[in-house]
């Protein structure tokens, strides 16, 4: 049993790992892309159970309550007894990655699993891809602690824990690759994707052993004409503005709620009973939506335009009622309803305007809004094309599909510069993608760049003594400190007292306190670098002494961070072999 | 191989800090286990040559702590004794302008190749144009204008007396009766031993000293003493 312990924390003892840690990481990756893929199926399984059983309540009266009670135990159980954060999940997982090399918590494996679960599985408008994420992503980062894996390759294995959960919900391998490297790690290199793609396969693997090997929304096929290209451009228009509004919608949501005097489990039982009611309304806004989608991929969705459009407003509510009010849950599903609802729309009003023109199917538009939603709302053209792709098995779309992502999340970029999900850590300057300017400078710290090689004298020298200190320092500036205690007085700059330096006659009237500088600007060693720098270039500074509780520690200059800079850049971007 | 953290951070000439950093988020090929650090020499060897970071093991030889990052070796600096021993002592310097004293000097002084001698004199004069190497109280310290071109290995000092006083445009305007050519490889050579020469010869009882045309043993004898003492007075 020792043995086996040993081998576990040491695995790159095992001379088949030798050659280096790619074999090792591809073979954990495997094992995380299964776990995470057995968290998706769990939950997709169990969401599918509850909204079934669910479903034969709604005749009654008080069936809008339903949500309501599932939103507020939801919350309930994640504040009070998991003690996490709302939140929905992928922005975490940015979040560990960008600032504490992809740590999570044990707990966050499983506890979004199930307060999702109780939140949509009552009928709460949200997605379960974005728990999943979180749930899978912990996986992995919890598997790497085990296997004391260092922070990069940990990064890594997070990414397969979120590749192998998305690819398992979807049944699309591609797409969880491209969401994990282009949402959640945003960073591209050979030793990084084929673990990831390794997991992704693992993870539809399991889902398709468990659950067979069914195309998420099944089609007919679809006759693409020259006019419906023409068409995608302003689909991809009002997928954007769409996506806008739903952001919006969801970032000003909490707000609101915070207003309301009540504890936090009543807020979401609160949000949740009005999404009941909407939803008495329009059934197409309850849980997930997914068999929404297929009906209106089926062209079977029956309401006409107006009551389409009213639709689409009353999901975007609904998703922002049940996220916003405490409910827990992802975007990602909600994203798809709202787009097809849009496409359906969209194409509605064609039919209207141009009943000659022979369109293609409004399947095809609700498929082509569902990409631009997705595209828009991650900013992430590549996730949305890839994923409409695979979960319809439909690659005749994929011209106007490429349109309509890219147009949808360039015109977002330009409205909304940072996505749904970053947006809150760019607020906060937590977004540190690799290799970016940010992430090297707060990798940095004021205590890597210290230069302790400045000599240090007291206020009482004379200045002749000081002359002789100058002839054995290499640097220009001096820090005085109290000759008793040792604390730093201030400092002196060699070009300010040049002229008293070649003053013969000065060399014994003067002493250090006379001519040093009090009012010197000091750095604290735990400065944040970006800070420091603002403060260097709005003084014309090019070093600042560090100073910790009134000590004098060393000096910081441009000149040494342009040094260290470059070579933590070059480290950072170097491909390890 | 196995090393500690201040170990490797010196070997790399980094922050320990830093490399405390690259191990924990892995970007350098460093394995830590318990509180030991473990690497494979070649590997980090590599991966320190793809970053452009210096590398080199340290070695237990007090000599080898000076050696700079481009693997030279920096020579400790000359001693006014051993450059004076160098260029020796050369009594009655006949000639009676500065150029040929300059020539007859450079035939005289050991130690000097045959074909650097025209090269040597050229700079001289040219130094010699650009303001008078008199120092004053009839010393005279002729030294090349660029000292690093076609130089010698190590630098010497050689103490030439003339036979009879010249005017040398010397900054008090005394005659010169003694000059020390100096010709050293590096400016840095150049201003230490420049620096020691002037010290000694700021004391006036040597400059008298030097007006008795001393014998060469008694001569380096009093250098060694007036080194010794600067030695003694730069150690504190």
């Amino acid at each position: 049993m020792a043995m086996l312990t040993k081998i576990r924390r040491h695995p790159e003892k095992w001379s088949l790992f030798r050659p280096g840690d790619r074999i090792l990481l591809i073979l954990i990756g495997i094992l995380v892309g299964i776990c995470s893929g057995l968290a998706a199926v769990a939950l997709s399984r169990s969401l599918f159970a509850t909204l079934h059983w669910v479903h034969s309540f709604h005749g009654s009266w008080w069936a809008f309550l339903l949500p309501g009670i599932g939103a507020a135990v939801s919350s309930l159980f994640l504040n009070k007894v998991m003690k996490e954060g709302a939140g929905h999940g992928v922005p975490e997982v940015i979040y560990s990655v960008s600032r504490y090399g992809g740590l999570m918590r044990l707990r966050s494996s499983w506890s979004r699993l199930i307060s999702s679960w109780l939140t949509i599985g009552s009928g709460g408008s949200a997605g379960p891809e974005a728990p999943v994420v979180m749930s899978g992503a912990a996986i992995g980062s919890n598997i790497a602690k085990m296997f004391s894996l260092n922070e990069r390759q940990r990064v890594t294995l997070v990414g397969c824990g979120a590749a192998g959960a998305i690819s398992a919900i979807f049944n699309a391998p591609i797409a969880g690759m491209v969401f994990t490297i282009e949402v959640i790690l945003g960073e591209w290199t050979a030793l990084n994707i084929v673990p990831i793609a390794i997991a992704s396969v693992a993870g539809t693997e399991i889902s398709r052993f468990l659950q067979g090997n069914n195309i998420v929304f099944d089609h007919r096929q679809f006759n693409i004409g020259f006019v419906d290209i023409l068409a995608s451009f302003g689909l991809a228009v009002i997928a954007a503005l769409a996506s806008i509004l739903l952001t919006r919608l969801l970032r000003q949501m909490p707000g609101l709620a915070r207003k309301a005097p009540l504890p936090i489990w009543l807020r979401a039982a609160v949000g949740g009973v009005i999404v009941g009611l909407i939803g008495a309304a329009f059934p197409v806004v309850l849980g997930e939506g997914y068999h929404s989608i297929q009906a209106m991929i089926d062209g079977v969705f029956t309401p006409g335009m107006l009551l389409v459009a009213v639709a689409t407003l009353a999901k975007m509510l609904a998703t922002a009622f049940t996220l916003g009010w405490g409910g827990s849950g992802g975007i990602f599903a909600p994203s798809l309803v709202v787009g097809s609802l849009a496409g359906l729309t969209f194409h509605r009003c064609l039919t209207f305007i141009w009943p000659a023109v022979p369109w293609v199917d409004e399947g095809c538009f609700a498929l082509l809004g569902m990409a631009g939603l997705i595209s828009g709302m991650m900013q992430a053209p590549l996730t949305g094309i890839f994923l409409i792709v695979e979960i319809t098995g439909g690659y005749e779309v994929i011209l106007p599909l490429i349109i309509v992502s890219a147009i949808s999340s360039t015109v977002c970029q330009y409205i909304e510069p940072a996505s749904f999900y970053l947006k809150e850590l760019v607020d906060k300057g937590q977004l540190l993608r690799p290799g970016t300017d940010a992430r090297v400078l707060s990798d940095l710290s004021v205590h890597e760049l210290l230069e302790r090689d400045c000599i240090c004298v007291t206020r009482n020298m004379l200045l002749r003594d000081f002359v002789q200190t100058v002839q054995k320092s290499h640097r220009n500036f001096f820090p005085v400190e109290d000759e008793g205690t040792g604390r730093f007085l201030g400092i002196i700059h060699l070009d300010d007292i040049r002229p008293y330096l070649f003053d013969p006659g000065l060399y014994d009237a003067v002493i250090l306190e006379q001519i040093m500088d009090h009012q010197v600007e000091v750095v604290h060693p735990e400065d944040e670098l970006p800070d420091i720098l603002r403060r260097m270039d709005e003084r014309r500074l090019f070093s600042m002494p560090v100073v910790s509780n009134g000590r004098f520690l060393g000096m910081i200059s441009k000149a040494t961070l342009l040094d260290r800079y470059r070579q933590e850049l070059r480290v950072q971007t170097q491909f390890i072999a | 191989m196995r090393m500690t953290k201040s170990e490797i951070a010196e070997c790399l000439n980094l922050p320990a800090s830093t490399l405390q950093r690259w191990i924990r988020q892995g970007r350098i090929p460093i394995q830590k286990k318990g509180g030991e650090y473990f690497f494979e020499p070649g590997t980090l060897q590599r991966w320190a040559e793809t970053n452009r970071l210096p590398f080199r093991f340290l070695e237990n030889e007090p000599g080898v702590k000076a050696q700079n990052l481009d693997g030279s070796v920096e020579a400790p600096p000359d001693t006014l004794f051993a450059a004076m021993q160098r260029g020796g002592v050369i009594y009655d310097l006949a000639a009676e302008d500065t150029e040929s004293l300059f020539s007859e000097a450079l035939e005289k002084i050991p130690g000097v190749p045959e074909d650097l001698k025209p090269g040597f004199l050229e700079r001289l004069v040219q130094r010699e144009r650009l303001s008078s190497t008199g120092i004053g109280k009839g010393v005279a310290i002729p030294h090349p204008r660029n000292p690093t071109v076609d130089s010698l290995e190590r630098p010497l000092i050689s103490t030439c007396f003339l036979k009879k006083d010249i005017d040398f445009n010397s900054v008090d305007n005394r005659p010169v009766f003694v000059m020390f050519f100096l010709l050293s490889p590096t400016p840095k050579h150049h201003l230490h031993l420049l620096s020691r020469l002037s010290f000694c010869l700021r004391n006036d009882r040597f400059v008298d000293f030097l007006k008795t045309r001393p014998a060469p043993e008694d001569l380096f004898a009093r250098i060694a003493d007036v080194e010794a003492a600067l030695d003694h007075k730069e150690a504190f």
